[in-house]
């Protein structure tokens, strides 16, 4: 420790020590030589044995200096400032080096900020590797929440965790202390906080047994809210509040780090289960906070377990079994993949820049060699040379990281700003230490790997050859087939990304192209929500529903208003089971499962929607008529083939509930898609109004102007039936269709970006190669023309090594396409993942890319004036 | 005089030094090279200047301290002397040394046993 200690205290006196010791030196010299001088020597032989008897003064002061200092930090220091001095000296190529390789790494790292933030940091709780999601999965590991009744035999029968909840997600409506709000809420069962393991800023949170039939009502409020609506008043916690018609009383409120993905809630009441009659709703999603030492199995065990008594109870077909999966893998879900494919394009550009800047020191390196003869011939060892070579290219890849964290940053922020809704996580992004180790770790892989090809080449240079040679690179040859698996190993990169992106695109197309089975512009949506304890029976709901669309179609502007719960194109509401009459099951089939969707007489006219055959619904079609039922095209085809449907019947519900009445098809509609534009169609059963009331609406307005303009006069009209009812998601159909497409428009145009960036970065490659080869033959192609060699046949000869090198890229890089793209094949619509018309415009396109890239040095190589080119030898 | 001077053997030139500063207190670079070859009888074949770097490993280990200080001759040297480190240090070297020459001359002596 000491030595180390003096000798760092040395660096910084190095002067005054080299001085001191040369001065020690010399009185050694000089008592040395006096000494021989008493024995009777000549002066001049004196000094002659005196230096012989001291040895090399030079050695002697090289070993003392390296005993002083770190010899090894010496020459990292000095291969740091050469390099430093020799990157000042071309600027051109540092520059351009350099920021290749930072775009490189700060697209990198932008990508890895949101992958870490979103998929790798362990939720914000504690122990949440303990936390898990529990699920039912049915057929097709089609997933559904869980209804009351499986809920409730789990949390009787579980053995394998410590606590268990579940949660659903419907608003609520706040009124009284100020307007009325619609909040997003979530009703939770009393353990709910218990399994997260978090604690309150104010108050407590729901204890065992709050949820209770009969205990009273209960909630816990978001530091949000508090602040927003009761104005941070501690008071609050005991006082009640009226949620959704409902008094509550306020327990607790919650810290405001804490959040519940996927939305952000803003409350959270106690829910209360009854005795459930029947196995449904399914509306709630469980989590469990695994026991210490207790593994995901043990928990799938006790979970089949539960899920066989529930059978035993309610005899399939029924949905599914419970299934739990880690918490963090639940809430990332489909972001998931779209991430890591992100993440894989950008490597692929991140490869790209790296080879680009490889050549780029290649190409340097292969002017370099008579300087690194001239060293080898002073005395530096190949290692020496070789470690400077590669100081170099560290020291312009940590450059470029740094510049790299930069566009980083800047890049996140970016992301950030145009990542569509529903990525969850999205506010925990931010540049941490393991986004800024990544960073530096691609850098200086980036930097070793591209530096260490000619690090290597260049310790092996032949010394006397390339001194004698006059400096033309003997060991061009290997530097060149270096440099040709470089540009092809980018261009099939470069193919590679441009294929994912050229899918992408053609979905996203192919998306744009999709009838959404209605007249998407001018219509004006919002939803309602009627709370129970005002419009307590179907009737006072309807008489509400009926005079609001009263007023509404009287607003000018309007031409017609509709309800329904379900709004296209990715609204829905619920799902449930039909079945149509005379159709027998196979056992263990559960009945076909579609959207089930109420609306009213006006709403297929409003929203635009043809009429196939049959009627639409009408005033009539109310409680006291028959029961009446729309089906789409869909259903029809799939299970009324061949016939038409009107007049055939079907009811709701599998044959787990026999007692459902028999509704009569009176019309067959055009489909139109409530889970998406991308989804297939899925057959659809539609009830009316009158006959199937929802509290809960979704209004839509068909206007003849601009339908945003009319949001004032809409919230007004509302306003004036019930002053406590908030306009809740008031949006124009334009915006729900842009917001349905927002995330496949995002990664296209990200993927697409990368793309042009590969492809502009390879055809740079490209271009540098061939003028560097066309550079190097001058001589050559000199000789050729004078010996009468056609112009057109120097053109050919360059264009026809750029293309031979093209195609083997090209080759290689479909291969790796058609492997590659399959994994993307669940964000694809329209286009499989090997579609050839693509693969080969790509292929066209990297092929003509690389044509023009070496245009330009192939007609130089025309150029070469043979007299000038032969003088130059 | 043997036919070849032998190096100095490996690690010992540590000792060597210290035992000279301790046995002739205070000296120049120049007298503790002169002292070496002399007690040796000029059989150790150093190069005189081969001493600085491990006077300056001494040094840098505390066991030896340096001033300014003047010749005989009134020329301007640098004088070591031994520390209170390096009486420890040159103790302990000692110590190992005996029991690895100890351990050697047991082996020197087994002498080859009858069958």
């Amino acid at each position: 420790m000491r030595p180390l200690l003096t000798r760092l205290l040395a660096l910084f006196r190095r002067g005054q020590l080299d001085d001191e010791f040369s001065d020690e030196m010399s009185a050694h010299l000089e008592l040395s030589t006096a000494d021989y001088l008493a024995r009777g020597m000549s002066l001049e032989d004196a000094r002659r044995a005196a230096r012989l008897r001291f040895g090399g003064t030079l050695q002697t002061a090289e070993a003392y200096r390296d005993r002083q200092g770190f010899p090894l930090l010496d020459s990292l220091w000095q291969d740091l400032r050469y390099a430093a001095r020799a990157l000042r000296k071309n600027p051109g190529f540092a520059a351009v080096a350099i920021l290749t390789l930072a775009l490189g790494v700060g697209a990198t790292t932008a990508i890895f900020t949101v992958v870490h933030a979103v998929l790798l940091r362990p939720l914000p709780f504690p122990e949440a590797d303990r936390l898990v999601e529990v699920r039912i999965v049915g057929r097709n590991a089609a997933v559904f929440p869980l209804p009351d009744t499986d809920f409730l035999a789990w949390r009787s029968q579980n053995n394998s965790a410590e606590a268990v909840a579940v949660y659903d997600s419907s608003s609520a409506t706040l009124t009284g202390d100020g307007p009325p709000e619609r909040l997003i809420s979530s009703a939770v069962t009393d353990r709910f906080f218990d399994v997260l393991g978090v604690q309150p800023l104010l108050g407590r949170v729901f204890h065992e047994g709050d949820d209770r039939p009969g205990a009273p009502k209960t909630t816990v409020l978001s530091h949000g809210l508090w602040m927003r609506r009761f104005h941070g008043d501690p008071a609050i916690v005991g006082r009640s509040i009226t949620v959704s018609g409902e008094p509550h009383v306020v327990i607790g409120v919650m810290p405001p780090a804490f959040d519940f993905l996927p939305a952000k809630k803003e409350l959270w009441r106690i829910l209360t289960m009854n005795e459930p009659r029947r196995r449904g709703p399914f509306y709630t999603w469980g989590i469990a906070r695994l026991k210490k030492g207790t593994t995901l199995d043990t928990m799938r065990a006790n979970l089949d377990a539960v899920s066989a008594t529930i059978k035993r109870q309610y005899p399939p077909p029924g949905a599914g079994k419970l299934y739990a999966i880690p918490l963090q893998e639940a809430i990332v879900g489909d972001v998931r993949q779209i991430l890591y494919v992100l993440l894989g394009a950008v490597g692929f550009l991140l490869l790209i820049a790296a080879a680009n800047v490889a050549n780029l020191l290649l190409a340097r390196a292969a002017g370099r060699e008579r300087e690194m003869a001239v060293r080898g011939a002073l005395g530096a060892g190949r290692a020496r040379i070789a470690a400077q070579l590669l100081t170099e290219s560290v020291v312009l890849a940590v450059v470029a990281g740094v510049l790299g964290l930069a566009v980083a940053s800047w890049g996140t922020r970016v992301l950030i700003a145009i990542a569509p809704q529903g990525i969850p996580r999205l506010n925990e992004v931010r540049m941490s230490t393991p986004v800024f180790l990544f960073a530096l770790a691609t850098a200086s892989a980036c930097g070793l790997l591209f530096g260490f090809i000619p690090a290597l080449r260049a310790s092996h240079v032949p010394l006397v050859e390339t001194l004698k040679e006059g400096g033309r690179g003997v060991s061009g040859g290997g530097h060149r087939r270096v440099q040709r698996l470089l540009v092809v190993a980018e261009i099939a990169l470069a193919l590679m990304l441009s294929t994912g992106a050229a899918l992408m695109v053609r979905s996203f197309v192919a998306l744009q192209r999709v009838n959404p089975g209605f007249e998407p512009s001018h219509l004006l949506t919002f939803r309602l929500s009627l709370p129970q304890t005002k419009y307590q029976n179907g009737a006072e709901q309807r008489d509400f529903y009926s005079r609001l669309l009263q007023r509404l179609e009287a607003l000018p502007g309007v031409r017609s208003a509709a309800l329904t719960i379900s709004v296209p194109p990715d609204v829905l509401a619920m799902t449930d089971n039909f079945i149509v009459e005379g159709q027998t099951l196979p056992p263990n089939q559960s009945a076909p499962l579609g959207p089930l969707i109420f609306v009213n007489d006006t709403y297929f006219s409003t929203i635009g929607a043809p009429l196939v055959s049959g009627r639409f619904f009408s005033e009539r079609d109310d409680e006291n008529a028959p029961a009446a039922v729309i089906v789409n095209e869909t259903l029809a085809r799939r299970y009324f083939p061949s016939v038409d449907p009107v007049g055939r019947r079907l009811k709701i519900g599998g044959p787990e509930r026999p007692t459902n009445t028999w509704m009569s098809v009176v019309g067959v509609v055009g489909d139109m898609s409530y889970s998406g534009l991308d989804a297939p169609s899925e057959p659809a059963v539609y009830l009316p109004f009158r006959q199937a009331t929802s509290n809960n609406q979704y209004v839509l307005l068909r206007t003849a102007g601009d339908p945003q303009s009319l949001a004032p006069a809409v919230q007004r009209a509302v306003a004036e039936l019930d002053k406590d009812l908030p306009v809740a998601s008031l949006r124009t159909m334009d915006q729900l269709m842009g917001e349905s497409k927002a995330p496949p428009r995002f990664r296209t145009i990200l993927v697409s970006l990368f793309a042009i960036v590969g492809l502009t970065l390879a055809s740079i490659g490209i271009y540098g190669v061939m003028a560097y080869a066309v550079a190097e033959r001058t001589h050559e192609i000199g000789v050729r023309l004078a010996l009468g060699a056609d112009r057109a046949d120097v053109l050919g000869m360059v264009l026809g090594e750029a293309m031979r090198l093209a195609a083997a890229g090209v080759a290689i890089g479909l291969a790796g396409a058609a492997a590659t793209t399959q994994v993307m094949r669940s964000l694809l619509f329209g286009v499989t993942p090997s579609d050839v018309p693509t693969f080969a415009g790509i292929a066209a396109l990297l092929a003509a890319t690389a044509f023009v890239a070496s245009y330009i040095p192939a007609r130089r190589a025309t150029r070469v004036d043979p007299m000038v080119a032969l003088r130059y030898e | 005089m043997p036919a070849d001077k032998s190096d100095i053997l490996h690690g010992t030139l540590d000792f060597i030094v210290l035992k000279t500063l301790h046995a002739m207190g205070p000296l120049h670079g120049y007298a503790i090279a002169r002292r070496i070859e002399q007690v040796s009888a000029d059989q150790l074949a150093i190069n005189q200047g081969t001493l600085y770097p491990a006077l300056l490993k001494l040094q840098q280990h505390g066991w030896i301290s340096t001033k300014w200080g003047a010749s005989s001759t009134g020329r301007r040297v640098k004088v070591y002397s031994i520390t209170r480190r390096g009486e420890q240090q040159l103790t302990t070297e000692e110590a190992d040394w005996q029991r690895a020459a100890g351990i050697v001359a047991k082996f020197y002596k087994l002498s080859k046993e009858p069958k």
